[in-house]
């Protein structure tokens, strides 16, 4: 044991002026050629070259005053000027995303004689893009830069309009159909809808306590099972036990029902312990079939 | 001592215990410390140029720890590397370390997710300074969950340090920054988020729509009234009474804005002094006020204690409230508004426990899921729907006929249009409930017909007692009598059927 202890702290001593030597160095890309990889959905602009992945995030992408324009900052970068002596290439093919990109390498000695050095691209297409680093198609001989055509805006103008305009039917005095009048009244409701035969039950969970939905359905499946069954006169299935999202604790255990289900949630909430609150399933989550009842258990359940 | 303090086992129980506490102390949901690419990437974007603890941030990078873990590293002007997780970032944003550029805030409007937007504070304040409107969603878990309102707005306001909620903090820990005062005497309290979902959404309107009615004040009880105990359907004997709220003013709410719940309280019995569940079935009614005291009523036929109180936990809303047996609430209340300035909510009661038990149908007992409504849920009307809301429709109708007659012609019409939709159903469901629909009307008409005839005899005696019956009446009653026989399910009604018939030839 205390050999490897030993040799523990060896290796660590030994990498760690490693690791710093590493990082001291001062290490940069070099851009050989280039390659314009059309593709219908994402063009990809590759350079090739010897580039240092750590450096990767330093790069700087900015989009110019028109929307087909951009500039990236590639600091700590020299061009091969034997390998790529153009500075303005417009060799583009007609069909292709790119209309013309120059390539602008700026060397600098610094107030304390450090040599700074970087290179500007400025890339013209003929159509609006956003220009993303690829890191998954970037390492130390790849630079990928994929050109995405713009999403298009989630609200534009006519969507906005549309959006007031659901807003405004929304807030409106709902227009009931026949079939939605008829399920509303409860006589007729009545006339509409078929008994069950299995209640389909969820139980989720809005205490603090992580354990409680799951108490609850051992609760109902193994002690309470029957005589919730043969009251209600169907059978009692629990479909899914788990958690609500969203950080919600409920002071009091809720039972939501759907339609034409509330004598069913009644009988649920007298043979549950503790006080419950019995509601209406609300119209958002009311196409929600796969479960008969839904059970939020509050935090006033022990 | 020390020995005892050292032993293995204090050791671990310790360790144990502590582990247990920190971990029990932790949030249950504890918000993400990575998050996507994209996201990083556009999260960079918008921090870049910001003030982190008034320090301005010369750039932002996005790092990444596996492969779908990203995180951001910032270098501020002072020359500090700083790895900035996103939870982090979301803690500082809410806190006010992190401050964006050009007057926006960051926010992260989904609790859990990463996602996040940026508010433009500018552009808000120049959108709630010109509204005059304020649609009020209801969140999740509120008995109006997902309905809106539209509220006047009397004033917005940023929060000052008078204010009860400055500096104070939703669920989520965002801190309220705005108060927006309402016509309705009611006080919105929000947080960047909830300004920016406010846009998102178009909360604010700076004009409302013309068939939209903008509540500008509240309703105000007047008093209770009780609708005595009548029949409502006379197929299954459900009867209906109702109790009605009037108010100050016409309501201008659709009847789905007053939900109702039932809460179960656990009340000390005075007499045992055990503790013992009571059932209250609750009415709410939003935008109302109670001004004044407003007597209630000690029974209403299965209701009891019945009153309208203030909500304590919402502004501008009252409950009505009646204490009731579970076991006798087989139907839910249906609410109507009137144009009586008034709301009646109607109560149903029946003693026929076949309305309430399962059918026995063999085709509910498959084991896959079966359609639990005749109606097809992508609300396509088919021919079936069409005959069977009509049938449904001709019932009701019948129903609220006076004159027994035409009532009786009309059900006959409804058993018709049954036929039609039994012969045009397309599943179990739709056939079981059209023939049990016409089980019913037969199982009634009987009585009915019966009914109707010993009282258009007697009615003819009264009035003369020599007058020669209408033939076209007698074929007409002799024809009901008929259908009558066929279905009688008593001797007694065969016996009545047969008299009847004799006197009428």
């Amino acid at each position: 044991m205390k050999q490897f202890f030993l040799l523990l702290v060896l290796s660590l001593l030994f990498l760690f002026p490693t690791a710093g030597l590493s990082l001291s160095v001062s290490s940069g890309h070099m851009l050989d050629r280039f390659e314009l990889i059309p593709d219908e959905k994402t063009p990809f602009l590759t350079f090739k070259g010897f580039f240092d992945p750590g450096q990767f995030p330093h790069i700087q992408i900015f989009p110019r005053n028109s929307k087909t324009e951009t500039s990236v900052l590639l600091p700590n970068t020299l061009i091969n000027s034997i390998l790529l002596p153009e500075r303005e290439v417009t060799s583009f093919s007609e069909e292709g995303i790119m209309e013309k990109m120059l390539l602008e390498e700026k060397i600098t000695k610094k107030e304390n004689g450090e040599i700074e050095f970087q290179v500007t691209l400025t890339i013209s297409s003929t159509e609006e893009h956003i220009l993303v680093l690829d890191t998954e198609k970037s390492d130390s001989r790849h630079l990928t830069f994929a050109l995405q055509k713009p999403v298009k805006k989630e609200t534009t103008n006519a969507q906005e309009q549309q959006k007031v305009e659901s807003i405004i039917i929304d807030l409106a005095p709902p227009a009931i159909s026949p079939r939605e009048e008829m399920l509303l009244h409860p006589v007729t409701a009545l006339m509409s809808y078929r008994r069950v035969v299995q209640l389909n039950l969820t139980i989720l969970n809005a205490s603090p306590h992580p354990d409680s939905a799951q108490r609850l359905a051992v609760l109902l499946d193994r002690q309470q099972k029957r005589t919730i069954e043969k009251r209600i006169g169907m059978k009692l299935k629990i479909v899914n036990i788990s958690s609500v999202r969203e950080q919600t604790i409920l002071p009091k255990t809720k039972i939501y029902f759907h339609a034409n289900l509330m004598r069913e949630a009644l009988i649920l909430a007298q043979i549950l312990p503790g006080e419950q609150v019995i509601v209406p399933m609300p119209q958002s989550r009311i196409s929600k079939l796969a479960t008969d009842v839904e059970i939020y258990v509050g935090k006033n359940f022990e | 001592m020390w020995e005892r303090i050292l032993n293995k086992k204090i050791y671990f129980i310790s360790l144990a215990l502590a582990l247990f506490v920190t971990g029990f102390s932790l949030p249950a949901f504890a918000f993400p410390e990575y998050t996507s690419r994209q996201k990083a990437l556009k999260l960079a974007g918008v921090l870049d140029h910001g003030y982190f603890k008034s320090i301005k941030i010369s750039s932002v990078f996005v790092k990444n720890r596996g492969k779908d873990d990203y995180y951001l590293q910032a270098i501020l002007d002072d020359g500090s590397s700083r790895k900035w997780l996103i939870n982090r970032i979301r803690e500082w944003a809410q806190t006010d370390e992190l401050i964006l550029s050009k007057n926006r805030a960051l926010v992260f409007p989904t609790p859990e997710s990463t996602d996040f937007g940026v508010l433009d504070k500018n552009k808000f304040y120049r959108i709630i300074l010109n509204s005059t409107a304020f649609v009020k969603t209801f969140g999740k878990h509120d008995i109006l969950d997902g309905k809106s309102l539209v509220l006047g707005i009397r004033r917005f306001r940023i929060l000052q340090a008078e204010d009860s909620k400055y500096m104070k903090t939703d669920k989520f820990g965002d801190r309220y920054r705005y108060v927006l005062e309402l016509e309705n005497g009611s006080r919105e309290f929000f947080t960047y988020s909830d300004a920016f979902l406010f846009l998102q959404r178009t909360a604010l309107l700076e004009k409302a729509p013309e068939n939209v009615s903008v509540l500008r004040k509240t309703f105000k009880v007047r008093e209770l009234k009780k609708i005595p105990l009548q029949i409502e359907d006379e197929l299954r004997e459900i009867r209906r009474f109702g109790i009605e709220v009037v108010f100050d003013g016409p309501i201008l709410m659709s009847p789905d804005r007053f939900p109702f719940q039932v809460v179960e309280q656990k009340m000390r019995d005075p007499e045992t002094g055990r503790y013992k569940a009571q059932f209250f079935l609750q009415i709410i009614f939003p935008n109302s006020e109670k001004i004044r005291e407003i007597p209630g009523f000690n029974n209403h036929e299965y209701l009891r204690y019945v009153e309208i109180d203030t909500d304590v936990e919402h502004q501008k809303r009252v409950i009505l409230s009646a204490m009731v047996n579970p076991n006798a609430l087989d139907l839910p209340p249906y609410i109507e508004v009137t144009d009586r300035n008034s709301v009646v909510v109607n109560f149903f009661s029946s003693t026929d426990q076949s309305l309430i038990q399962p059918p026995d149908l063999l085709a509910s007992h498959s084991a896959g899921e079966l359609p639990r409504s005749v109606f097809t849920p992508d609300q396509l009307e088919t021919e079936f729907e069409t005959h069977y809301m009509e049938a449904v429709g001709l019932i009701r109708t019948a129903q609220n006929e006076m004159n027994m007659s035409v009532k009786i012609e009309t059900y006959f019409k409804a058993l018709d249009t049954l036929k039609k939709a039994a012969l045009t159903a397309e599943f179990d469901i739709q056939i079981a409930q059209a023939l049990n629909q016409r089980d019913i009307l037969l199982l009634t008409m009987p009585k009915l017909i019966i009914r109707n005839v010993q009282m258009t005899i007697l009615a003819l005696q009264l009035d003369d007692l020599n007058i020669k019956p209408d033939p076209v009446l007698t074929v007409k009653l002799l024809k009901q009598l008929n259908h009558a026989e066929n279905y009688a399910s008593t001797q007694d009604q065969r016996q009545k059927i047969a008299s009847l018939q004799s006197i009428l030839r």
